[in-house]
């Protein structure tokens, strides 16, 4: 019913600066369920392309666990590994900022998460697409490392106020018909932003989905190209079989070089398609 | 990168009657594909060493399932005489695919040499299926290799619509890039009209492989498949491999 794929490319700032990639990608399908993840390292951290594959791994790992595949048990699994990963390769929470958005989906149903920043988008059936941006005040994102000190520098970094806005969600929407149209916007409390936000999807909303995909915020940095011109490309599969996201980022990136500098920022996504039944 | 099947489909080449096979574009999994053509003459002064010539291909294609490139490979191997037409073996497919024993029965070899339709359908197919490929968001690159031991004498299509092949998908970048080498075996005494179908043709090299001894088709066999494993790591280059070798 599913098929998955992932990438993720190094920017042109970190290229040129010689840093590493801090953006990862990962993605799997199989015994009907499918699951989609991407992270992305803070830059002013210390080796976060350690830590956004941790993360990445640490959420992989949550999702295989045996039993419920919930939100807080995961973040539970989550956390645990992180804890594990810090103890056995001498980590430290400077090394582990990172986000993370997962997409979990099984034929009954499934969610999107979101711990940090970055993008979702839906492509449906009928040719629609629906992407969201979720960006934090003052670019401080959430980081699931912050857990280690139960968000108390982040909640400060953030002004201390657990019911102050701290997260925006702006919404857009493609149609064939119209084009791209804004949707109304959403905004999160700061309490709600750490506990992450979550997109449910029940099977019936499964039945008319193309493909779901979550972006890193390197998708909104690719020089001379909008964020939403960047997902709709991106979501613009030739054929699925094997690589196809890959294979449709490295031809964006391509066409992208001809005319800018590319991605500036790292950038990662993961897609699940769902397969007509 | 998985090989997600071997179904194929007919696809015509460009500007002619011949046909060639593919696999289905849209069964293909990976990110870039280097497709490779090896065209070997069964004309009838072949029948000497024609074991020999199939079993060069043959190597051919298990030196090159041993490349770590070999995921990315997709190679149709093709016959060619007057009594076989151009005769494709198989098309485009993935070398996991290839079955040597099964997809390359032994050659009888008999007629004239269609050396400038080989040629052309060697091209041909390569740039219309590495369009395709491009089209698709796949990442190709293409070189091919024809393999006689005589010149030019009965085709239907002449050098001048070859080079036209392979001017027009270099200027339109319907791949990557593309080589195509003309080898010589036991030809001798037809060389300089081998080399002069080369230039005419536009084909980028003429290779003299010596005659048709089993250490020279097995030298053969090594420069095919060490040039395809260079072709591959050039893939994303922007260019063709620099590194074929000038000689066997």
């Amino acid at each position: 019913m599913f098929r998955s794929d992932s990438h993720f490319l190094i920017g042109y700032a970190h290229h040129t600066a010689g840093k590493p990639c801090q953006d990862y990608a990962l993605s799997g399908d199989g015994c009907g369920r499918a699951y989609a993840i991407v992270c992305d390292g803070c830059s002013t951290g210390r080796r976060t392309d350690v830590g956004a594959r941790v993360v990445a791994l640490a959420t992989e790992t949550a999702l295989h666990g045996l039993g419920p595949v919930d939100v807080e048990t995961i973040r539970t699994r989550q956390q645990n590994t992180l804890s594990a990963a810090m103890g056995c390769l001498s980590l430290t929470q400077q090394d582990l900022l990172a986000t993370a958005i997962y997409a979990y989906l099984t034929p009954e149903g499934g969610f999107v998460h979101l711990q940090g920043d970055g993008v979702v988008a839906c492509l449906w059936r009928d040719g629609r697409v629906d992407m969201a941006r979720y960006e934090w005040k003052n670019n401080t994102p959430l980081y699931l490392a912050y857990a280690l000190d139960e968000y108390a520098a982040f909640i400060a970094a953030h002004g201390g106020d657990l019911a102050a806005e701290a997260l925006a969600a702006e919404a857009w929407q493609y149609s064939p018909a119209l084009g791209l149209q804004a949707q109304a916007a959403e905004t999160f409390r700061l309490d709600e932003g750490i506990r992450g936000i979550t997109r449910p999807f029940s099977a019936e909303t499964l039945a008319g989905l193309a493909y779901l995909a979550v972006f890193t915020d390197g998708v909104a940095q690719i020089d001379r190209l909008d964020w939403k011109d960047a997902v709709l490309q991106l979501l613009a599969f030739k054929t699925n079989a094997g690589e196809f996201a890959k294979r449709r980022m490295n031809r964006l990136v391509k066409d992208a070089l001809k005319t800018g500098k590319g991605p500036v920022d790292d950038i990662a996504y993961a897609v699940i398609q769902v397969a007509e039944a | 990168m998985a090989r997600i099947g071997s179904d194929t489909e007919t696809f015509p080449i460009t500007g002619s009657n011949f046909t060639f096979q593919g696999t289905r574009v849209g069964d293909l999994g990976a990110t870039e594909y280097t497709l490779c053509t090896v065209v070997v003459d069964v004309t009838g002064s072949t029948a000497a060493f024609a074991g020999e010539l199939r079993d060069m291909l043959a190597t051919v294609v298990d030196a090159c399932k041993k490349s770590p490139r070999s995921d990315n490979l997709l190679l149709r191997a093709v016959t060619f005489s007057s009594y076989v037409g151009i005769n494709e073996l198989h098309g485009f497919k993935p070398l996991a695919d290839i079955d040597p024993v099964g997809d390359y029965p032994p050659f009888h070899p008999d007629g004239l040499t269609p050396l400038c339709d080989a040629a052309f359908s060697a091209v041909g197919a390569m740039i219309d299926y590495g369009e395709e490929l491009m089209k698709n968001d796949f990442l190709a690159n293409g070189i091919a290799f024809i393999v006689t031991d005589g010149e030019e004498n009965c085709s239907s299509t002449t050098p001048a619509m070859v080079k036209s092949l392979i001017v027009n998908a270099r200027q339109e970048e319907k791949l990557e890039s593309l080589l195509s080498i003309l080898i010589g075996i036991n030809a001798a005494s037809c060389r300089s009209a081998l080399e002069r179908f080369q230039r005419e043709a536009g084909i980028d090299q003429y290779v003299d492989a010596g005659t048709a001894t089993p250490g020279n088709l097995a030298k053969l066999a090594a420069f095919v498949s060490q040039s395809v494993s260079s072709q591959s790591q050039a893939l994303g280059t922007g260019g063709p491999s620099q590194n074929i070798a000038a000689t066997i």
